[in-house]
């Protein structure tokens, strides 16, 4: 009996040609769907890997969740969908956010709803959509509280998948991953990697023990894989992070330690001081890259949002569920990435 | 992390066991004075090197100063050349620099250029009694002045005997090192202890 299809979302993506990586080492059949435009261009442009789904051969039929008619041949006989497609991006204005991250997916899941074939949705949410004054750590019970645009585009995303789990009957699981990080990770968690491992000195503030929550891609897709597969997942969401808990300073540290860099201890530096200083400059750069130099920039303002905050997920639930984490330790995930990232020349 | 399957069982006439009277395992081994280790040395067996071939295993020093040199921690792998390229179709070895993090951490390589740092190589021979590194005639001995290692390279100076414990555990192995000095003389420098951790990564 052949495996399901299984249709990818956003697959061109950082974490959508993951997703296609795995499902193919199992023997999934996919049908991988993006913008038409993100197939064309070079890897590593806008953190896009279509590469791998042409090297993998995998099908491919462009369409756009703004463009409803687009989706009709894309959802034809599918049988599992994983939903990553989303506009990514802090400082993207709302009604775009909404029109892609929640108007796409209510198309997306109504053209879903009508294939006899189809049989359960993987809906890709956020990690971030709790809200961070919240006890740590974060459950999937925690209040919400998305804290930008983005975050409630995709909190209302959720929201919309699981009102059509109790008005039509639909079959889902959502997946609200932390920092993803792995290889060719461009932006965010991996950009944080990149930066520490490229100057000559690991550093970082003393006082900066707040912990960042990690998940390595491969964690996130075997996660979602499984979770589309286990009938006992359904109409649940969950959290997807690994099991180290590392703060600021150990991440910095290590990432010293296995490059074998030395590592300064800085004295303490208020993280409000810092974000004052680096937003402006981070929003200023976000402009360059996306309007004149095409490339990631050097600092995000997402990332230096995150700054100062302490924060700290359960994966109980997942792990209840029976997944087991390739990487629960954080240290062994990016010692890989940064292998990858200094083979491939990133480094 | 990982254990593989036993095969052949060599003899073994008296298993080592500690002050509780429980067999070793790596903390109780990298824990355990030199007179217990040495005890140790030599009741363990000769490991089958075919056996090691393939793997990493993690290595901890047990001497002290080795913490401040940071290089408490390591590993050791295994591999034999292409018979073509050697003829004499030997069983060679190298170590990996980790992260000196502590026992009770993993073991982390540090990393350059794309790969881990791999140094200090060395080929496995059975000792010979009628040689002058003979001192565990039980043991396996890993002789660093080998041709991968470079010509003035101090490393080439090590000598470690290799045993396990205990005959039907490949996976856990205790080394003693030595420098060599001046003709037959040799200095005791460190205890190790190893346990397979992960495959070669050559």
């Amino acid at each position: 009996m052949s495996k399901p299809l299984c249709l990818v979302t956003g697959a061109c993506g950082f974490i959508g040609a993951h997703m296609v990586e795995v499902l193919h080492e199992r023997g999934y059949r996919i049908r991988a769907t993006d913008l038409a435009s993100a197939y064309e261009v070079d890897d590593r442009v806008n953190g896009l890997f279509p590469s791998v789904i042409k090297r993998l051969g995998v099908e491919f039929l462009p369409a756009d969740l703004t463009e409803p008619q687009s989706l009709a041949p894309v959802v034809k006989d599918v049988q599992l969908c994983f939903h990553l497609a989303a506009v990514f991006n802090y400082s993207a204005p709302f009604d775009l956010l909404e029109r892609v991250n929640y108007d796409g997916t209510r198309e997306l899941v109504t053209r879903l709803l009508v294939q006899p074939s189809f049989s359960k949705l993987v809906h890709w949410g956020a990690g971030g959509v709790y809200s961070m004054d919240s006890p740590m750590p974060l459950t999937e019970t925690s209040p919400l509280g998305p804290g930008n645009d983005y975050l409630r585009s995709k909190s209302m995303g959720e929201q919309l998948v699981m009102d059509y789990g109790v008005d039509q009957g639909l079959r889902y699981s959502i997946v609200r991953p932390t920092s993803v990080y792995g290889p060719r990770a461009v932006y965010g968690t991996g950009q944080m990697i990149r930066a520490a491992a490229a100057g000559p000195v690991a550093m970082c503030p003393s006082n900066w023990d707040f912990r960042i929550p990690f998940v390595h891609v491969r964690d996130v897709c075997q996660a979602a894989l499984m979770l589309s597969e286990d009938a006992s997942t359904d109409g649940e969401a969950y959290n997807l992070n690994d099991s180290s808990e590392l703060t600021n300073v150990e991440f910095f540290r290590f990432v010293g330690e296995v490059l074998g860099k030395p590592f300064l201890s800085l004295p303490p530096v208020g993280t409000g001081l810092v974000k004052a200083v680096l937003d402006p400059v981070a929003r200023g750069l976000q402009w360059l890259s996306e309007n004149v130099t095409h490339q990631p920039p050097a600092l995000e303002a997402d990332v230096v949002a995150y700054m100062g905050v302490d924060l700290a997920y359960s994966n109980k639930k997942l792990l209840d569920a029976g997944y087991k984490l390739t990487y629960p330790d954080a240290r062994h995930g990016i010692s890989d990435t940064i292998l990858w990232y200094q083979r491939n020349g990133w480094l | 992390m990982t254990t593989q399957t036993p095969t052949q069982t060599p003899t073994q006439t008296k298993e080592p066991l500690g002050p509780t009277g429980q067999r070793y395992d790596y903390v109780a081994l990298a824990l355990a004075d030199n007179a217990e280790l040495d005890h140790v040395m030599r009741c363990g067996v000769a490991p089958d090197p075919a056996r090691l071939l393939g793997w990493e295993f993690k290595g901890y020093n047990t001497f002290d100063l080795t913490q401040m040199l940071g290089i408490r921690k390591f590993k050791k792998g295994f591999y034999q050349e292409d018979p073509v390229a050697d003829p004499h179709l030997g069983i060679y070895g190298y170590n990996v620099q980790t992260v000196d993090n502590g026992l009770g951490e993993d073991w982390f390589d540090k990393i350059k250029n794309g790969n881990s740092i791999k140094h200090g190589w060395y080929n496995c021979i059975p000792v010979d009694l009628n040689a002058t590194d003979n001192k565990y005639p039980n043991a396996l001995l890993l002789n660093y002045d080998c041709h991968k290692n470079p010509v003035f390279d101090p490393s080439r100076q090590l000598r470690d005997y290799l045993v396990q414990p205990y005959a039907d555990n490949q996976d856990l192995l205790l080394g003693k090192a030595y420098i060599a000095l001046v003709g037959p003389l040799r200095m005791f420098v460190s205890y190790f202890i190893l346990e397979r951790y992960n495959e070669s990564t050559l």
